[in-house]
């Protein structure tokens, strides 16, 4: 995962010695949170909301995570979870990608009002865009199906990777897909085997973040899909702040189950998301 | 890469193969019948599997629809309904939070069933509040009320004995002396606890003091009305109440009832069977008991009543089939059956007698009492809106924003124009 | 066929697809709010129908209404502290993880998890972390001695706002980070290497070199922002719920209230235009930023 950095001076050792440890630090303060979100879901009930704050839980259980994975709905939201999030990332990449790169290698008329389109489109909140796009869904028979959230998720999505990835379409020297062309390419092949790899980073980026808009997607897939069988994981959110009272240690534990799968993806792909930190290092 | 993105899609193929087993809805609302289906929503938590039984004996009775009902949170039901009201896209029956009601049969969510129901010559036995929330202004029935329930003071003995109190608080002035007594703010532990939110439920705890003073919604910048912010003021400014409150729902609050942060708590009948008998039984391991909302030096007293309702939906395909069904739902038997399972208070007087458990358990019994003495929460279309003003008022004076007399007059100045349209009834 | 207008068919070919399906999915929405904000449509009116043009009447209303400017203040005060705090520590953090050190790659990578929670368990979080009696934070820092008793975070205005910034930013300093990181990634390393011959001190090399070439990225990711935090919803929604007394309502939230919980669909419309425009304005001002770059 990470690069073999050999060290010729002792001064460069120490450097890295103490960046280590700032980082480390920073580790410590910025995950805080999350610790906090796994500690208390291994705490049980009266833990969780006792008067005293408790740093590790003092009776460990499992039983808040026993209460999420037993639901009898979990596998089909988990299953939903990832439908949505994969459709919704697909639609996504396709409109989103192809429009970045028009938008960053031409020049036409009118691209000023489309990138404004693309830029004032996703400034309606998602409160006011749910019951005409409900509308819509309604007269296209798309209720209680995923392309409907996905849909609107993607929606949101697109812009996202336009603003993006146009700078790093702009980017790319004119030689490089000249020299396709040349090669007897077409525009669609020079795009394909040219244009992408060549940004391979903000791909990365923009695929990352277009499946996790739609994994952490609440209110479309609620909103579009009643059936307990077509809702997502995060559909669960309300399932614990009820009459019983804010049930900390099931919301906590529900937190990590949904931050799990995206982690584990994460750690897989993150040397493609944050990797090639120097230039050299670009080339895989 | 190539070998780590196979991966990852292998694993989430497995992921996915794991949930394609059939949606088991046969094994809750029993074999197809060949009847339409029809669709329940509803947000019924602990209650969920006492309706879906239900609704698996009526599946079994008759051939002409199939039943099935839906969970669906509060909060998004309420924006369904909405959404539904633009579109048409609506379950065949909903439930509905009764002060809810009148809003959506404003906005045409629930169809005008009165003939129906007064063909079916039940009526006379439902009690006349809870009834009147699922009536619209011109008195019209748009459904029928399914359960009630009221808030009462549930005090935790050993806390009041501990603080030298041997009895639960009856009157205003024992439960002020109780408050005084067993509040230790510096420890986190305080006389009372209530829920004050930013909701319905915050209003639901509000009530009890306004009509105990004496003060109505529509009269909330009276002298009475004022009185009962004062004492909601006092409890904070004395430390007898934590500002918490603001922040907690109606289960947070027992929660830090529970946690003993709190010696008196304002609960709701759902309470006992719930949380007291089920989530909590293992928590509670001290003395505690129900008295009714304390009264005020003279002698009045009040509660509020809660409950949901069942409306038939505008559109609703079998529209009679399910007025038949609600029909079914709300015999006295099934009422008693329904109320004892999810531990609440019948709405029709025939269904009392039908169980013991409302006068034999004591603390069914003070709730049971409670009722004489609990006031309706409307019904009116703009109540949201005024539900709004009493708990944003509630909180300016729980927060130290604004004192009594101008929290009221503010609430004032939103009500009175609403009720000067439309009167509450 | 010409070569330009070879070149402007090819561009349309890509552009207009994605254009198409925004155009559909979100100018119809557009639309039915700028229709519904000119009516008078609520609880009242909706199903007889008797709703009517009211013009610009439900903005006159809500421009003249106490509430609305407060919440409007709110609006501006969390975006413009969120964008702050977020930008700068997540610019130090990408310039810092940016060299080469042993843990640089690992621990950019699990601060960036951060951002991979679903917003609403972030702001439960935040309710459960800032809570006054049983909250992490308040007892943390009574245990260091920095205060003596508890802070009453989320039930004064001033606090609570500052608590949801605070988890607004834990969300939103790996999202700048991670889109200044890409960058960053983009500066040849052989730009520095001259530099450096020239005698450039570290401030001059960050000044001259990496800030006018990370420039396009900084607009990006400060339009993106505001946007984003500007129409919030899920943090405050499910955090303070808008509390205490609307001290952290945004737009976003006031606006669903309005809607789906008053009923007053029109005035909910017209909150959201509002914000709308606002945000239209800065995204003109991005166009012409972008606009320069380009030349």
């Amino acid at each position: 995962m990470t690069e073999k950095i050999s060290f010729r001076t002792s001064k460069e050792a120490r450097k890295n010695l103490i960046l280590s440890i700032i980082a480390l630090l920073i580790a410590i303060v910025f995950l805080f949170p999350l610790y906090w979100l796994v500690c208390m879901s291994f705490k049980s009930d009266a833990e969780s909301f006792g008067k005293i704050v408790t740093y590790y839980p003092h009776n460990f259980t499992v039983s808040p995570w026993l209460e999420n994975f037993t639901d009898k709905d979990f596998l089909f939201s988990l299953r939903n979870s990832f439908l949505i999030a994969l459709i919704a990332m697909t639609i996504s990449m396709v409109f989103g990608v192809t429009a970045a790169y028009g938008m960053g290698r031409y020049k036409v008329p009118g691209q000023k009002g489309f990138m404004l389109s693309f830029l004032i489109t996703q400034m309606l909140p998602a409160s006011l865009t749910l019951t005409p796009m409900y509308l819509i869904f309604s007269r296209l028979h798309l209720l209680g199906t995923y392309l409907g959230p996905a849909l609107a998720i993607a929606s949101g999505t697109v812009p996202f990777i336009v603003v993006t990835l146009r700078p790093y379409f702009k980017s790319v020297p004119t030689a490089l897909d000249d020299a396709a062309r040349i090669d007897g390419c077409n525009v669609f092949q020079a795009f394909f085997k040219i244009m992408i790899p060549a940004i391979k980073t903000g791909i990365i980026t923009c695929l990352v973040i277009s499946f996790l808009n739609g994994w952490n997607d609440l209110a479309y897939s609620m909103t579009f899909n009643v059936k307990p069988e077509m809702r997502p994981l995060t559909a669960n959110i309300y399932r614990f702040q009820n009459k019983y009272g804010t049930k900390w240690n099931c919301i906590m534990a529900y937190g990590a189950i949904l931050a799990m799968p995206v982690v584990i993806l994460f750690v897989f792909l993150q040397k493609y998301i944050v990797g090639g930190m120097t230039a050299g290092a670009v080339k895989e | 890469m190539k070998k780590r993105l196979t991966m990852l899609a292998v694993c989430a193929a497995a992921a996915l193969s794991m949930g394609l087993a059939a949606y088991a809805s046969e094994d809750i609302f029993g074999p197809d019948n060949g009847g339409d289906p029809i669709e329940i929503w509803h947000y019924f938590e602990g209650e969920a599997d006492a309706l879906n039984a239900l609704c698996k004996d009526y599946n079994a009775m008759q051939d002409e629809i199939y039943i099935t009902a839906t969970f669906v949170s509060r909060e998004e039901l309420m924006k369904q309904y909405t959404i539904g009201a633009v579109s048409g896209e609506l379950p065949d029956i909903g439930m509905v939070d009764s002060p809810d009601m009148a809003s959506y049969i404003s906005l045409g969510v629930f169809d005008d069933i009165t003939d129906d129901l007064e063909a079916w010559g039940e009526l006379d036995n439902f009690y006349e509040g809870p009834l009147n929330s699922c009536r619209d202004s011109e008195g019209r029935l748009h459904g029928l009320p399914n359960n009630s329930n009221c808030l009462a003071i549930l005090c935790n003995m050993d806390m009041l004995k501990a603080a030298g109190i041997e009895k639960a608080p009856e009157t205003m002035e024992e439960f002020l002396a109780a408050c005084e007594a067993t509040s230790n703010p510096d420890e986190g532990v305080y006389g009372f606890a209530m829920c004050a939110v930013s909701n319905e439920e915050g209003t639901f705890q509000f009530i009890p003091w306004l009509y105990t003073t004496g003060g109505s919604v529509g009269d909330i910048d009276s002298a009475e009305s004022i009185e009962s912010f004062q004492i909601i003021g006092d409890l904070i400014a004395k430390g007898w109440m934590s500002k918490e409150a603001v922040n907690w729902g109606q289960g947070d609050a027992l929660n830090a009832w529970a946690a003993e942060k709190a010696a008196m708590l304002e609960s709701g009948t759902w309470q006992i069977a719930q949380n007291l008998d089920d989530s909590l039984k293992d928590t509670i391991t001290w003395e505690y008991a129900y008295v009714p909302m304390p009264k005020s030096a003279n002698g009045a007293q009040a509660s509020v009543i809660g409950g949901e309702n069942f409306g038939v939906c505008t559109g609703a395909s079998h529209r009679d089939a399910c007025v038949a069904f609600l029909e079914f739902m709300q015999t006295a038997e099934n009422n008693a059956d329904w109320c004892e399972k999810a531990g609440k208070l019948p709405v029709r007087g025939d269904a009392v007698g039908l169980k013991d458990f409302w006068t034999a358990d004591e603390r069914y019994a003070v709730f049971n009492e409670s009722m004489n003495f609990a006031v309706p929460r409307g019904p009116h279309p703009q109540w949201p809106t005024i539900s709004e003003a009493l708990y944003t008022a509630e909180q300016a004076v729980i927060l130290g924003e604004k004192d009594a007399a101008t929290a009221a007059a503010d609430a004032a100045a939103v009500i009175d124009p609403i009720l000067a349209e439309t009167p509450l009834p | 066929m010409k070569i330009a207008t070879k070149k402007k068919l090819e561009g349309y070919i890509f552009i207009l697809p994605g254009f198409i399906y925004i155009l559909v999915i979100l100018g119809y929405p557009l639309i039915y709010n700028v229709v519904l904000a000119l009516r008078n449509v609520n609880v009242k009116t909706f199903a007889s129908h008797t709703d009517v043009f009211v013009g610009l009447g439900n903005f006159k209303m809500l421009i003249a209404d106490p509430t609305f400017r407060k919440i409007f203040r709110n609006t501006l005060v969390f975006t413009f502290g969120c964008l702050f705090f977020q930008f700068t520590i997540g610019f130090i953090f990408a310039l810092f993880f940016s060299q080469k050190f042993s843990l640089a790659g690992p621990i950019r990578g699990l601060v960036l998890v951060a951002y991979m929670m679903p917003m609403s368990v972030t702001a439960l979080l935040g309710k459960n972390m800032f809570d006054v009696s049983s909250g992490v934070f308040n007892d943390l820092l009574m245990k260091m001695h920095l205060i003596k008793s508890p802070v009453e975070w989320l039930l004064s205005g001033g606090t609570a706002m500052a608590a949801v910034i605070f988890m607004n930013c834990w969300v939103g300093i790996p999202f700048n980070m991670l889109l200044l990181t890409s960058g960053l990634t983009g500066i040849s390393q052989d730009i520095y290497e001259s530099a450096e011959v020239d005698g450039a001190s570290k401030f001059q090399k960050f000044i001259y070199i990496t800030l006018p070439l990370v420039k396009p990225a900084i607009t990006a990711v400060l339009m993106l922002g505001f946007i984003y935090t500007f129409k919030a919803f899920d943090l405050q929604f499910v955090m303070t719920s808008g509390g205490p007394l609307n001290a952290t309502d945004v737009l976003g939230t006031y606006s669903y209230q309005l809607s789906f919980t008053q009923y007053e669909f029109s005035k909910g419309s017209a909150s959201a235009i509002i914000l709308f425009c606002c945000l239209f304005i800065v995204g003109l001002f991005y166009l012409r930023m972008i606009a320069r770059e380009d030349d």
